[in-house]
């Protein structure tokens, strides 16, 4: 939207929170330049999405890009506003950039939102270098681990302009948060992975036990995105709970245990966005000083934020310096399989489909092929068969643009396996 | 409800279910004031289906509303401001039916005052002070009438918003973690059931599948019978159970249960009580008074009451059992079986309070299945029941409780962490009334900005003097309220989108609680700081 004269006002005036300026007059013309022609990234164009573009564009901005491999689903109308029921099936980054365009220009083109209905991972390093900040709305910790791997990878030293902050924001239900990560600098996402709120469990004798889809239908796979396939896991977990006596037990409850569903609203998003594009708005015009770093918010019991800075991590895997190691424990009796199913479930960690070295030899690779074949009986082999305690195992993961230095330490007489 | 509602509203239906949903489509909401404050909350309510919203406004469309305010276009410059925010907001969902008039409320008040009787929330935005004398007596008529307000403002990176919900009950508060497993006053049945398998004989696999409750429901009921029935209520003690719990680990044996019952121990050993808040409710006047014509709320809170002192009840004086456990390692026909244990206690407790509930609402034709629901709802959620009070809204501008305040305030300023809240909102009160006096805000166009900042300063002195506050001794207040009004002067009155949309956003969650009596509305004010990322509540007298 336009700048008007007191927005303009507002942005050259001095403050008792902002920075001194050496020629404030020329100083206005040049943020106001600036924030018009800043390029913005907005990844997801859900919930938090729609709320960020339309937050965005009538913060003076004008050129943003978003970017979502979603399509539009009905449930998604309680709170994505730049969708209609007549959008459900088209891809909502090309859906939500349509109806801005349409609602905010005159005719002539003052403002451009541009769409990619892909994966993030489909672009390159050149494109993400093209903008001057990123802003998150998506419901992936992997997603966000991959662009966070990504705009700390791109962060070269010598040249600030290529440190493109990145602004993260979540919610669920009545919560969420948001916090401002400058690549290279302050604390990034995977610094704070085992801070990531668990999953909500539901009681271990229901829905979980049922019998694995692939024993009784092996030549079907399991989809659960497939109304079907959800009434065939309903009618499963209704039998048991009825020889259980269990109570409960519906569509919409299993629906929400096999897509893993966060309740979401159209409140919880506003807050999170706006907080979010507050400080995209500050960083882009310094009008005041931005998130340092974090802030949580829980609405559920009356209102509370609490605004904290995360620590670094010396030995973050993404922006520790230097390729730092981590020390990690493991049982020399355990199997090669058992340490990945430990990793997998390490807060730390987390990486669900690892491939791992060592110096001069693959322990375990997950992909080409041939080579998952020649080092799959690895799996089954005990520990302390394959590796000597100190030595470093390199662990990859195809997905994630992270590399992790793990030095193993032999821990005798674990209590329990993993 | 239909399946194509329940699929649009499935994200939100799994927070506040059908009867929240309810809730919403039977409200009406009139915003009075159409600016972007106002849209951002009435499109959060929108879009999760409230029934209906009314917008009164009597201006035009401008340059700033288009800049600022996304539910008006470029399309629509000149235009009524209540008929095209209306249009915009009601495309949004057509589920929602959206009225306008292009008036300003005032004037809608003096020539049809009835209209606002219809509202079951008011959203007062954009209001800078004028007609007071109006604006009290609209306060008054719906207070009298039990309308819940709310008042807000948004200026620059500064903003905040006043609830002034009248009296407001909450059954389903939707605590965290909430558990309620009577280890410490097992009824019969529970006891016998912890006694009825024999742990000794068991192999590695039964025992390690026992759960936690029934380890450490049998490790309490020992410690305490070696202790002449006494509770463990010091750490010490507690620990001594623990330390019993776990020397029960078998070597070899997979020990998930034990260490749930470790972990559990300090909360699952403090005795079951009445939180002092339900105990509140129960002595409260309008629970022991409650009558066929009471609501609902305070028939089942005296039935309750009722049950609780009757011997026969089953009670023991202890509220209705919450009749739920938590997620634990066990057996799955084991787990059933605690489960149904707690359930069918649960059921007994609320069917003695269903017989005491109909006695009382006898004669007043409220359905059965509606008593029913209350009572069962009232027992699940019993040691969580809330019943908040607000100040009423017309303390902004009369004289009691103001003491209260400016004690607040010098309690807070001398503080390590200030509480700046209410900084802000001493500020955005003191911009009222400099546009009262200016007809602009302070810092609004090319002013001089020295000028505007005194005369603020000035205003602020006067009105916390009248607050009761000095000169000489809150020099601490007024040097740490600086900043703020130089900040506000800074802003001019500027709405900034972003601003107004956290705020809706915080205001829409506020008025979905309170329609749905759902979760927990704040008490009373919330400030929002967007310098430092933060929000604070104010409790204002």
């Amino acid at each position: 939207m336009a700048i008007t004269p007191q927005f303009k006002r507002f942005l050259g005036r001095p403050g008792p929170w902002t920075e001194e300026e050496d020629d404030p007059a020329g100083e206005v013309d040049r943020t106001v330049s600036f924030l018009e022609s800043a390029r913005v990234l907005v990844i997801g164009a859900g919930g938090l999405g729609c709320e960020i573009l339309k937050n965005l564009l009538m913060s003076g901005v004008r050129n943003v890009d978003v970017i979502d491999m979603d399509t539009v689903d009905v449930s998604n109308l309680n709170r994505q506003f730049l969708f209609r029921p007549k959008d459900v099936g088209r891809p909502k980054a090309v859906a939500a950039a349509e109806f801005l365009q349409a609602r905010t220009s005159l005719g002539e083109e003052t403002l451009k939102v541009t769409p990619h209905y892909c994966k993030i991972q489909d672009k390159d390093e050149a494109f993400y270098a093209s903008f001057h900040l990123v802003i998150c709305g998506l419901d992936s910790v992997e997603a966000r681990r991959w662009i966070n791997g990504m705009l700390v990878d791109l962060v070269d030293p010598q040249n600030p302009e290529s440190i493109k902050p990145l602004i993260d924001g979540g919610t669920e239900g009545f919560k969420g948060q948001a916090r401002v990560i400058i690549p290279g600098s302050s604390s990034c996402y995977e610094c704070s992975l085992d801070i990531l709120t668990p999953q909500r469990t539901y009681p271990i004798c229901t829905l979980a036990n049922t019998p694995p889809w692939p024993l009784l239908r092996p030549d079907i796979r399991l989809d659960t995105d497939h109304p079907d396939h959800q009434t065939w896991i309903y009618t499963q977990a209704l039998t048991r709970a009825k020889e259980f006596g269990i109570i409960g037990v519906t569509l919409s409850l299993t629906q929400g245990v096999i897509k893993n569903i966060i309740p979401a609203i159209a409140s919880t998003n506003a807050i999170i966005a706006a907080a979010c594009t507050v400080e995209a708005l500050k960083l882009l015009t310094s009008t005041a000083p931005y998130l340092d770093n974090y802030m949580l918010y829980t609405g559920d019991q009356g209102v509370y934020t609490y605004t904290f800075q995360h620590q670094r991590k010396e030995d973050c895997p993404v922006c520790g310096p230097g390729g730092a190691s981590r020390e990690v424990k493991v049982d020399p009796s355990w199997t090669l399989e058992d340490w990945m199913d430990d990793l997998k479930h390490n807060p730390q960690i987390q990486l669900s489909k690892p491939s791992l070295r060592v110096e001069g030899r693959n322990l375990y690779m997950q992909a080409p092929p041939f080579l998952e074949k020649v080092t799959r009986p690895n799996l089954y082999k005990e520990m302390r068969r394959l590796v000597q305690e100190g030595e470093e195992v390199i662990v990859t993961d195809a997905r994630l643009p992270i590399h992790l230095t793990l030095r193993i330490q032999f821990r005798e007489d674990q209590r329990q396996g993993p | 409800m239909s399946d194509l509602k329940r699929q649009k509203y499935d994200r939100q239906l799994r927070l506040w279910d059908t009867r929240g949903q309810q809730a919403l489509e039977e409200a009406h909401v009139a915003l009075l004031g159409a600016s972007a404050l106002g849209t951002e909350t009435l499109k959060n309510l929108v879009l999760p289906g409230i029934g209906q919203f009314t917008i009164m406004d009597g201006a035009l469309v401008t340059e700033e509303d288009v800049a600022s305010n996304f539910f008006v276009t470029p399309r629509d410059l000149g235009a009524m401001r209540a008929e095209a925010t209306t249009q915009w907001l009601g495309e949004l969902n057509e589920d929602v039916q959206g009225h306008c008039m292009n008036q300003p409320f005032t004037r809608v008040w003096r020539e049809n005052p009835d209209v606002f009787s219809q509202f079951t929330m008011v959203i007062l935005t954009e209001w800078m002070g004028d007609e007071v004398s109006c604006l009290m007596d609209l306060v008054r008529f719906l207070e009298e009438r039990n309308i819940p307000m709310i008042r807000a403002w948004s200026n620059g990176l500064f903003g905040a918003f006043r609830l002034a919900f009248q009296e407001h009950t909450v059954i389903e508060s939707h605590p965290e973690n909430a558990q309620d497993l009577r280890l410490d006053v097992p009824w019969p049945a529970l006891r016998e059931h912890m006694y009825s398998m024999d742990l000794d004989q068991m192999d590695g696999y039964a025992f390690s599948h026992v759960p936690w409750v029934i380890l450490l429901g049998r490790q309490l009921d020992a410690w305490r019978r070696k202790n002449n029935g006494e509770i463990p209520d010091s750490f010490a003690k507690k620990k001594m159970i623990r330390e019993a719990i776990r020397a029960m680990t078998r070597s070899g044996v997979d020990d998930e249960n034990i260490e749930e019952a470790y972990q559990a121990t300090l909360r699952a050993c403090n005795p079951t009580r009445v939180p002092s808040q339900v105990q509140e409710i129960l002595r409260d006047p309008r629970c022991t008074g409650a009558h066929s014509e009471s609501p609902l709320f305070w028939i089942v809170a005296r039935a309750i009451r009722e049950a609780m002192e009757d011997e026969s009840s089953g009670l023991n004086g202890l509220l209705p059992l919450m009749g739920t456990i938590p997620d634990m390692k066990a057996d799955s026909a084991e787990y059933m079986a605690l489960q149904r244990l707690y359930r069918d206690k649960a059921k007994q407790d609320s069917e003695q309070i269903l017989v005491r509930a109909l006695q009382i609402a006898k004669g007043n034709g409220i359905p059965e299945e509606a008593v029913r629901e209350c009572v069962e709802l009232w027992s699940k959620y019993a040691p969580h029941v809330r019943v908040l009070e607000y100040s009423a809204l017309e303390s902004e501008w009369r004289e009691e409780g103001r003491n209260r305040r400016v004690e607040e305030m010098r309690t807070w300023s001398k503080k390590e962490d200030p509480n700046d809240g209410w900084f802000i909102y001493v500020g955005l009160r003191t911009v009222e009334l400099f546009f009262r006096e200016h007809g602009r805000f302070p810092g609004q166009g090319d002013v001089n900005l020295k000028e505007d900042l005194s005369s603020l300063s000035l205003l602020s002195t006067r009105m916390l003097g009248e607050w009761g506050l000095s000169e000489v001794v809150d020099s601490e207040i007024i040097s740490h309220l600086k900043p703020y009004l130089e900040e506000l002067c800074r802003s001019g009155g500027l709405e900034l989108h972003t601003v107004s949309s956290l705020l809706g956003g915080l205001m829409a969650q506020e008025c979905i609680k309170q329609m749905t009596k759902q979760y927990l509305p704040l008490r009373n004010t919330c400030v929002y700081d967007g310098i430092k990322a933060v929000t604070k509540v104010l409790s204002i007298s």
